[in-house]
This record gives C-alpha cells, sequence and structure tokens, in this order.
C-alpha cells in the first residue's frame, strides 16, 4: 500500500513496500493524536511486533501531548509533523513543531516523580527517555526538531 | 465514557470498557469515576483487561482515583494487558498498586 491520504483531520502518508515508513501531519489536539496513532498502528502495525509498535505509541502520545498541552496559543494550535522509519535496529522516529520550545533539560535522563506524595504528573518525560535511545532537541527559529530511535528489542 | 459497575455489596467490580485511557479521556474517565471512588463503600476491583493503550495522562486519572479513596478502602487493578503493565512498571507504579493477575474475578 503506498498512499497519500488528504483530509481536515489530518495527512497521512504510508509506505509498507521496501522500507516502510508512516508520516503524518496534525494539529496538537488530543483527539488529531489519536487518530495519528491509530494510522501509525494501521500502517506499521502489520510490519512490526506488538511490543515495538505499543512502546513507539506511547512515546509518540507523550511528546504530542506534550506538545497539545504547551501550545502557545489557544486559538492556533501547534502543528506537528511525525515521520516513522522501520529499520534494521527498530524505528527512527523524527518530529518537529511550531509550539513553544521544550526546556532544555529535556533530553537529560530524570528521574521518577516523588512517591510520597503520590505524584499524578512528571511521568511523560520519563518514560519518553526511558523507551529511546539517542534522542535529540534542537531549537531553530520558531520550531522544535525532535529525533529518536526506539530499539526493536525492550532494554 | 463507557464504564460498567457491579456493586455485588462485598465488593465494586468497574469494568472499564474504553479501549483507551489517553489526554484525550483520562478527564472524563477520572470525573466518571469519581463519585463511585470518593465515597465509603466496598473494596474496588478495577478491571482494565479492555484497555489497550493507557499514557502518563491516564496512568494519573488512576493515580488520583487511588488518592481519593476514604480511608480504610481498597482499589485493586485487574486484568492489565501488555501495553498498560508496560507503564506501571517502567514508573515503578506496580510497586504502589495492588496488581492482580487474571481476571478481575471468578466465575460463580
Amino acid at each position: 500500500m503506498r498512499g497519500l491520504i488528504m483530509g481536515g483531520r489530518g495527512k497521512t502518508y504510508c509506505r509498507t513496500a521496501g522500507r516502510p515508513t508512516f508520516a503524518h501531519s496534525l494539529r496538537a489536539e488530543p483527539f488529531r493524536v489519536r487518530e495519528a496513532l491509530a494510522a501509525m498502528s494501521c500502517c506499521l502495525g502489520p510490519r512490526i511486533a506488538d511490543d515495538l509498535l505499543g512502546r513507539a505509541e506511547l512515546v509518540l502520545a507523550e511528546i504530542m501531548n506534550n506538545i497539545t498541552e504547551h501550545g502557545p496559543w489557544r486559538a492556533a494550535m501547534p502543528f506537528i509533523h511525525v515521520r516513522v522509519d522501520l529499520t534494521r535496529r527498530g524505528l527512527t522516529i523524527a518530529l518537529t513543531d511550531n509550539g513553544t520550545a521544550l526546556p532544555d533539560d529535556c533530553i537529560n535522563p530524570r528521574c521518577l516523580p516523588d512517591t510520597t506524595p503520590m505524584a499524578e504528573g512528571g511521568f511523560g518525560w520519563y518514560l519518553v527517555q526511558d523507551l529511546t535511545a539517542s534522542l535529540a532537541y534542537r531549537r531553530a527559529g520558531r520550531r522544535n526538531f525532535l529525533s529518536f530511535e526506539i530499539p526493536a528489542e525492550a532494554a | 465514557m463507557n464504564i460498567l459497575l457491579d456493586d455485588s455489596g462485598d465488593e465494586l467490580l468497574i469494568r472499564v470498557l474504553e479501549t483507551r485511557i489517553d489526554a484525550a479521556a483520562a478527564g472524563q474517565f477520572k470525573d466518571s469515576l469519581r463519585p463511585h471512588v470518593a465515597a465509603p463503600g466496598p473494596n474496588i476491583v478495577m478491571d482494565l483487561s479492555r484497555v489497550d493503550f493507557l499514557d502518563s495522562s491516564g496512568l494519573g486519572a488512576v493515580i488520583a482515583l487511588r488518592k481519593i479513596l476514604p480511608e480504610g478502602r481498597l482499589m485493586r487493578l485487574a486484568g492489565l494487558t501488555p501495553n498498560v503493565a508496560r507503564v506501571f512498571r517502567l514508573t515503578r507504579m506496580d510497586l504502589v498498586f495492588d496488581i492482580v493477575s487474571g481476571p478481575a474475578r471468578c466465575a460463580g
């Protein structure tokens, strides 16, 4: 299957022949994030292990939710472009968005939040760092650029 | 929010029939269950066997529900699918929650 599906809700590219690639553009809103993940699952799911797909879904959900929650203007949420390539090592993923800058320490290893009292948040970036390799972040102009790998085998 | 409540008198079984507790659903999930969890009542088993995706906002909602339990009321989690179990394991919340393996309630 190869195709570019255009729609008001987002734009998907899925190539499953040769080296599988998935690309999707979406406005940073919770339901659009959900649709993007469903489209990725549809595209790459048949070609990769459930465990790898599950880790990719979780990492992308955390990153895209973060962009959604920290959108600069409520009236015009940022736009996200995501690309996922299947390689021998796992998945190579690149994201860019025009939202607010990520915190400088987002790529630094971090600890789990306190359990006394039990935190309800702060787990997102921890999960991203735990499940990714070669996480890189750059802010250029008004855009964020994030790239990382999700290893084929879980650590 | 698709949730079934089954109160047998000595246990409240909460069956979560949503397949995703993500950022789009976590707020509603928490708000729908809050009144059933915050009031005094029997111990709770939350059956998550239909949930195949949960992110940190979903985890936050489950933690928030646990925190509003009245004194002495317990909440156990059951039927964690691999994607859900991963989030609890990586965040060490599997050590904080009482997680039962197997079905939420045996037949009979």
